[in-house]
């Protein structure tokens, strides 16, 4: 019965987004802001069950001397974070959010250059190694795509030109000729990102096409 | 009586009492304070010797006054108003075209009398009883005036005719008569506009001096007939009937001491010493021992006696103002007129006639206020009811009569109140008189600071609508023997008089200047003289020194400054091209036609109908046409050797952050592969998510993969729920597991021996976010000591996934519905195999459709450009 139920409702909810179709309208509206209010209330509970109580209150009141002082200093930015709400108290929610920022981008930035960077850069160098390679033909040619594809995408974000005779502002034509093709690896990028979001969203839809088929017995 | 210190213009003369005051006064300039003491040499000899006499006089007169009212309790000498006083003052102003020669004559220096001048009262303290406000009789500048003597006044010869009352004055009354219709035209009176105000230098009213003082010692005036007869003075009503007027005059009759002094003029008068042109009139009127008569009266006094001197004019002795006087002929201008007498001489015929029994005569102008003047002895009714009351022993001229009893409804002069007591010439007399009773004293008293007005036959400019109309009467109707009445004493004072100044165009009258607030607007101190430029124009005219830049900055010319911009031909052309951005942002582009929208829109809904109807009629069709694929790709042929590798009952971590959005995508991977896991190895499962709705799809997942493997929650499988902080959270969990969870769960059999992130045999990350996979990548690199970390993750964020798998990073990395089908075998039951043909077609639909749009569009600009090209 609750599968019954639970596939009702996800039958009509599933309607009310693809009423989006025919344009904005009540259904998918309706639809959406019951998404998001149920979202909302659930991340809200989870929040408090499991980070408020158990990090939170749990050592400020069960703690020893130690974990309570301890706990204070999350209390207290938990406090000031809090004044974010009113626009008259809502500076002395910064060093909370400054905290919050500075902790998030030092352990993002070595964590980038740690994880992604630096890895990276080993591996781009990979295939040039031909000497550690079975296949250095092949794979000193996906290595030199790549470096292109890299160096090509790199020069494209480049906005540097100088001034011609004629007034005129072009770049250099090197530089022109990398931009363009690391132009074609961004289009390349950009079209391997849409299909993946098509491939995803049209799962999506083969899943609820599938779910309600399964609803009505096909 | 010298002027008052504070006084800026003379009371006498009106002349400014400071060398100031005649200079001209122009806008602007600060007031100058006037001193009236400086203007007493050029005051007229008659006027300083009537000041004179009057400082002399005034102790002897308050004695005199004290004794005589010790003597008889006779009521108290009234004076008469001096309405007309002032009129040489004013006559001699500026204002000389405006009032008869007569008038503005120096009045007559009375001859020497037992009574010494007495200054009257201000003009402002004069005023007509019955206005109950403060209606004032002069309006003339505050300036007391010399009081014309109470006794012995000389009343002028025309006016002793009517007092005879013979037939031969029925001539000089008639023109008087006829005045009075003429007056009945005017529109306004000014009396009723109560601007017509006597003036106060006591020019002509010696002759109402001389009554009142005559009323006094007349027995008529005694029964108090004088009042009643002002008292009854008709002021509101039209003139009375000439029946009533021509009714014999009667003994009883109240008659104005004026009338009736005729008749104690045969009474020997100690006190009083009646001029001579009073007595002559009168048959039986002796000559009396102490008559004093002013010079200029004289000749009528003598007139009448056999022997007149040569001083009288020609035409004095054919006046008719002596009945008794045979030799009394009328003037030339009368003689000569050929008009008949006026009506209102004719009104006196019985009136003179009764004149031999009646020792009291009025004279004709008076009979217009018979009816209403009636004994007070016969009506016994109060007195004054209608009118303003002059005084009971004061008269008026007839012309004056007539024009005031013509003028009853435009009066600004209301009837006295009802409940005014009865007129009583002897006892009681009018509350105004007692100004003239007090007259002495209020002469002593200090002016009052009251603005000043203009005098009533002042044409000014503010009164020039009400006094013209009095100008109109003095001016016009008045003949020319009243005009050359002045006695030939007043012209040598006359022409001592100083000549009054010429006024420049732009001088302010003396009574106009005297009207401004001196002590107030003049400053103590003297006025700071300002330098500077006068200011001649503009709102500023007349101050000088107010602009003092003015003279220091001097307006130049401007210097020139060039216009054009300091530009190369770069900066222009940078210029250009930005003008040439901002008006390509304001441009309005053009709208989409409704056909183009409406054939998306249908394109749209046309694509979507046929996706729906390929998905649809795959899945329920069931067809498993498509083969799956054949060769996996190498991150994710990397995945089964990392599982198989895995120790049985290991733990492992399963990190679930996905949205539920795409659930179906990663469950279609995560599906085949917890299949093939937990079969396979049977690894302990500790599930976490740094998504809060991580911790619910974790275990709906599990749910189904629990209940198929018989796997036991808490023992077998553990969700550690919500992991926050994001990357921090994710380091802070790489390096302290068991303190970034609840320290509770770990003390399960699923966590057991589980104290950091390395002791967990292998991590799956299930993931639709290459950001997430990037941050689980980075943060744990160090911390999984090698331990194998395999990505499920969507098809959309597989490119971002994608170099971490190839450079090694990560173990393995299965992403889409293609990385589940490397998973799924070829049993039909499998999600992706249910998938995979509507995957299939719906990819290569959408395929097409893109195909075809580009060469759409690519025809679509190829047509263009040839379109644009013709």
């Amino acid at each position: 019965m609750s599968d019954f139920i639970v596939g009702i409702v996800s039958f009509l909810f599933t309607i009310m987004i693809l009423s989006y179709l025919i344009g904005d309208n009540v259904l998918f509206r309706l639809a959406v802001h019951i998404f998001v209010g149920a979202s909302a209330g659930y991340v809200a509970a989870v929040a408090i069950h499991q980070v408020i109580w158990p990090y939170l209150f749990v050592p400020l009141f069960e703690g020893s001397m130690l974990e309570r002082g301890l706990t204070m200093i999350p209390l207290i930015f938990f406090v000031l974070m809090l004044m974010k709400m009113s626009p008259r108290l809502s500076s002395l929610g910064g060093p909370a959010v400054g905290y919050l920022v500075g902790a998030g981008a030092a352990v993002a930035i070595s964590g980038a250059v740690l994880g992604t960077i630096l890895p990276q850069v080993d591996a781009a160098a990979q295939p040039f190694d031909w000497l550690q390679n079975p296949n250095p033909l092949g794979t000193l040619f996906n290595g030199i795509v790549m470096l292109i594809g890299t160096v090509a995408t790199l020069i494209y974000f480049q906005f540097g030109a100088r001034r011609a005779d004629d007034g005129s502002v072009k770049r250099n034509v090197i530089i022109e000729a990398l931009a363009w093709v690391g132009r074609l690896f961004v289009a390349l990028t950009l079209g391997v990102l849409f299909a993946g979001v098509f491939s995803a969203a049209l799962t999506a839809l083969i899943e609820r096409i599938y779910s309600l088929l399964a609803l009505f017995g096909f | 009586m010298p002027n008052a210190s504070e006084q800026s213009v003379c009371s006498f003369c009106l002349k400014p009492l400071s060398g100031k005051g005649a200079e001209v006064f122009r806008p602007g300039d600060a007031p100058t304070k006037k001193s009236t003491a400086e203007l007493e040499p050029v005051l007229p000899e008659w006027l300083r010797d009537a000041r004179e006499k009057a400082r002399h006089a005034d102790a002897e007169k308050t004695a005199e006054d004290a004794q005589a009212a010790a003597e008889r309790p006779t009521p108290k000498k009234e004076e008469p108003p001096d309405f007309l006083a002032g009129l040489a003052s004013v006559g001699g102003d500026d204002q000389t075209d405006e009032i008869p020669d007569w008038m503005r004559s120096p009045p007559p220096v009375s001859a020497p009398s037992i009574e010494k001048e007495k200054t009257f009262p201000r003009r402002q303290e004069i005023r007509w009883e019955g206005d109950g406000v403060t209606d004032e009789l002069g309006g003339l500048p505050t300036t007391p005036a010399s009081a014309a003597p109470e006794q012995d006044a000389p009343l002028l010869p025309w006016m002793q005719g009517s007092d005879a009352a013979s037939t031969e004055n029925e001539e000089v009354s008639n023109w008087l008569s006829k005045a009075a219709p003429q007056e009945e035209a005017r529109p306004i009176s000014p009396f009723a506009m109560g601007s017509f105000k006597p003036p106060s230098t006591g020019e002509l009213t010696d002759w109402l001096d001389n009554a009142s003082s005559d009323a006094n010692i007349t027995p008529a005036a005694k029964d108090g007939a004088m009042d009643d007869w002002l008292a009854n003075l008709p002021r509101g009503e039209a003139p009375a009937p000439s029946e009533e007027s021509n009714e014999p005059f009667d003994g009883a009759m109240g008659l104005p001491a004026w009338m009736q002094r005729e008749e104690p003029a045969a009474q020997p008068k100690e006190e009083a010493s009646a001029p001579d042109w009073m007595t002559r009139e009168v048959p039986f009127a002796e000559p009396k021992p102490e008559l004093d008569l002013p010079a200029w009266v004289g000749p009528f006094g003598e007139s009448a006696e056999p022997k007149s001197e040569p001083a009288t004019p020609e035409w004095l002795p054919h006046t008719p103002f002596s009945e008794s006087n045979e030799e009394s002929e009328m003037p030339s201008w009368m003689a000569k007129s050929e008009s008949p007498a006026p009506d209102w001489m004719t009104r006196e015929v019985p009136f003179a006639e009764s004149e031999a029994k009646s020792e009291a005569e009025a004279p004709s102008w008076m009979s217009a206020f018979a009816p209403s003047a009636e004994p007070a002895e016969e009506t016994g009714e109060a007195a004054p009811t209608q009118s303003f009351e002059l005084t009971g022993e004061s008269d008026l001229p007839s012309w004056l009569g007539s024009l005031e009893t013509t003028e009853p409804a435009q009066g600004s002069i209301e009837p006295p109140p009802a409940d005014w007591p009865p007129a009583d010439a002897k006892s009681e007399s009018p509350d105004w008189m007692d100004i003239f009773r007090d007259g002495a004293s209020a002469a002593e008293t200090p002016p009052s600071p009251e603005v000043p007005r203009a005098a009533a036959f002042v044409s000014t400019s503010a009164d020039a609508p009400q006094t013209g109309q009095a100008d109109d009467l003095f001016a016009s109707e008045m003949p020319d023997w009243l005009s050359n009445i002045a006695p030939a004493e007043s012209k040598p004072a006359e022409a001592k008089e100083p000549t009054q100044e010429n006024i420049a165009p732009a001088e302010l009258p003396s009574w106009v200047q005297a009207m401004r607030p001196v002590e107030t607007a003049l400053p103590s101190e003297p006025a700071v003289t300002v330098e500077g430029p006068l200011e001649d124009r503009g709102p500023l005219a007349g101050l000088r020194g107010v602009l003092p830049l003015a003279s220091i900055i001097q307006p130049g010319k401007p210097k020139p400054q060039s216009i054009r911009m300091q530009a190369d031909e770069s900066q222009q052309a940078s210029a250009a091209l930005l003008e040439q951005m901002l008006s390509a942002e304001s441009e309005a582009k053009p709208l989409r036609g409704e056909g183009t929208l409406a054939s998306q829109r249908a394109l749209r809904w046309a694509i979507a109908a046929i996706l729906f109807l390929i998905v649809t009629l795959s899945l329920m069709t069931g067809l498993q046409t498509a083969p799956l694929p054949s060769s996996l790709p190498a991150e994710t042929a990397s995945i089964l050797p990392a599982l198989d590798l895995l120790p049985n009952g290991a733990p492992v971590l399963m990190i679930f952050d996905y949205d539920p959005a795409l659930a179906g995508e990663i469950e279609s991977v995560a599906v085949p592969l917890l299949d093939r896991l937990l079969a396979s190895r049977r690894p302990r499962v500790l599930a976490l998510s740094t998504s809060p709705t991580g911790a619910a799809l974790a275990d709906k997942l599990f749910a189904h993969g629990l209940k198929r493997h018989g796997y036991q929650p808490d023992s077998e499988y553990l969700n550690l729920g919500y992991l926050p902080g994001e990357s921090a959270g994710i380091l802070y969990f790489a390096e302290y597991p068991n303190t970034a969870i609840s320290p509770a769960d770990w003390h399960l059999p699923a966590a057991q021996d589980v104290t950091r992130l390395g002791d967990f045999a292998a991590i799956l990350l299930f993931t639709d976010q290459g950001e997430t996979a990037r941050a689980w990548i980075e943060q744990t690199s160090l911390q999984r000591a090698g331990r194998p970390m395999i990505v499920i993750a969507s098809a959309q964020a597989a490119p971002m996934i994608l170099p971490y798998a190839q450079s090694g990073q990560i173990a393995g990395l299965a992403s889409g519905l293609r990385g589940g089908a490397v998973f799924t075998s070829s049993a039909a039951d499998s999600p992706a195999r249910k998938y995979w043909d509507a995957y299939q077609f719906a990819a290569l639909f959408a395929a097409a459709m893109i195909a075809l749009g580009g060469l759409w569009n690519f025809f679509a600009g190829l047509r263009a450009r040839r379109q644009g090209m013709e």
